[in-house]
């Protein structure tokens, strides 16, 4: 009874080990989002059929509100701050539907720094004022808006083994590269 | 809508308990600490232990009380292939008052699949027992399991999820094989990158063969944590 107990305290210190970079996302209502995001929202996606989901999101003491939404067959994702300001519109993509030239850059980036990869997931993200963020939904347009790629992969090296969000340019030219640490699977696995 | 729809599933599953011959409850605590060295190997020890409070088989007094079913003393020693795969061998002891005690090599591949608002895991696992008395026995498993985050479409510190998982079990003991299925259904919480807590039902249900099936539920309660030496 005396070595459980010593056991017990012994391992307490461990539970409290919680002081690390917190990142949270919350399913809210809409009736929670500030009018100006969900204004901007009916404006630029007017015709949208499909329910939009919104979260609340908290990432290094910064927070945001994030619409969810299939449209035109794509998962779309828009970000505002706090105020209701759109911060930057997220479209996810196939590998075929990139443009030929951005494909073979990125590529070249692969082939030229991982023996081994793979395209989880990829990202088109437009930056810019908020009337061309919403002509770009409502009209198709592209004028004045930064285009990055960010693709999440997995790649191989002579060293290792790892999961990478990497950011790309409009050309497909690497910017810069963090790694993605999986959570813990113990519960999947044992 | 997503936590309410478990808790009706919970609340439906324990109504029904009690309705076969051959039923068994109890607490079923479990904690996992885990340790990956720098050179990439995964030193894990877990803990798990069954106390029965229920059982109606047909060899047990059907009284309501409380009784040790088992504890499991296990030790394992994994290497990741890749962020997704991981081979792991192990060894259990088991301290089981109503039988011998037993030791077992366990020898598993694991797989998990991080998809966006769903993680899936695979687990195939042999293990073979030995207990004096008793003829070796020999398993294959097959263990499908699913997080779900209740809050978003991934994980994060200090949210909730869901875990569901289902496990097919074949044994081969003295020219005599068996099957036993076991479903897994609860709740936990990521508590930080490194720990999480779990609470769960788990239905288990072997002796298809016998004139009276046999269900076993333990109510799970379990904390795992894992380190690494690469901060």
């Amino acid at each position: 009874m005396k070595s459980l107990v010593i056991v017990i305290i012994s391992l307490s210190p461990l539970i409290s080990l919680a002081q690390e970079k917190i990142e949270r996302e919350k399913r809210i209502n809409s009736n929670e989002v500030p009018s100006k995001a969900l204004d901007w929202i009916d404006d630029a996606y007017e015709d949208i059929e499909n329910k939009i989901k919104w979260y609340f999101e908290e990432s290094s003491g910064s927070y945001s509100y994030e619409a969810k939404m299939k449209f035109m067959d794509d998962l779309h994702s828009v970000k505002f701050d706090t105020l209701g300001q759109i911060k930057d519109i997220e479209i996810i993509k196939e590998w075929n539907e990139l443009q030929p030239n951005v494909r073979e850059n990125i590529q070249k980036y692969f082939q030229s720094n991982f023996k081994k990869f793979k395209i989880r997931k990829i990202q088109i993200q437009f930056t810019g004022d908020e009337d061309d963020l919403e002509d770009l939904i409502d009209e198709n347009e592209f004028e004045d808006l930064t285009i990055r790629y960010e693709i999440e992969f997995y790649g191989k090296t002579e060293q290792s083994k790892k999961i990478w969000e990497g950011l790309f340019d409009d050309d497909g030219n690497f910017i810069q590269k963090r790694e993605i640490i999986l959570n813990s699977s113990n519960n999947l696995n044992f | 809508m997503r936590t309410l729809l478990l808790f009706i599933f919970l609340i439906a599953s324990l109504c029904s308990f009690g309705q076969s011959p051959t039923s068994i409850f109890g607490f079923f605590p479990e904690a996992q600490l885990s340790y990956k060295t720098k050179s990439g190997f995964k030193l894990s020890t877990k803990t798990e232990s069954q106390h029965g409070v229920i059982n109606t088989s047909p060899e047990m007094n059907p009284e309501y009380d409380y009784y040790h079913n088992q504890t499991d003393l296990q030790g394992f020693i994994g290497k990741s292939i890749n962020p997704f795969v991981s081979l792991t061998v192990g060894y259990q002891y088991r301290i089981d008052p109503q039988s011998n005690n037993s030791n077992r090599s366990i020898q598993q591949i694991s797989f998990v699949q991080p998809l966006t608002g769903i993680k899936l895991g695979h687990r195939i696992r042999t293990d073979q027992t030995f207990a004096s008395e008793e003829s070796p026995e020999f398993r294959g498993r097959y263990r499908l399991s699913a997080e779900i985050p209740l809050s978003g479409q991934s994980l994060d510190p200090t949210e909730f999820y869901c875990i569901l998982s289902d496990e097919g079990i074949i044994s081969y003991q003295n020219d005599d094989a068996g099957f036993e299925n076991r479903f897994v259904i609860g709740m936990g919480k990521l508590l930080t990158k490194h720990q999480k807590v779990q609470i769960a039902l788990d239905f288990r249900t072997d002796k298809f063969s016998d004139p009276s099936i046999r269900h076993r539920t333990w109510f799970k309660f379990a904390w795992y944590a894992s380190f690494s030496a690469n901060k």
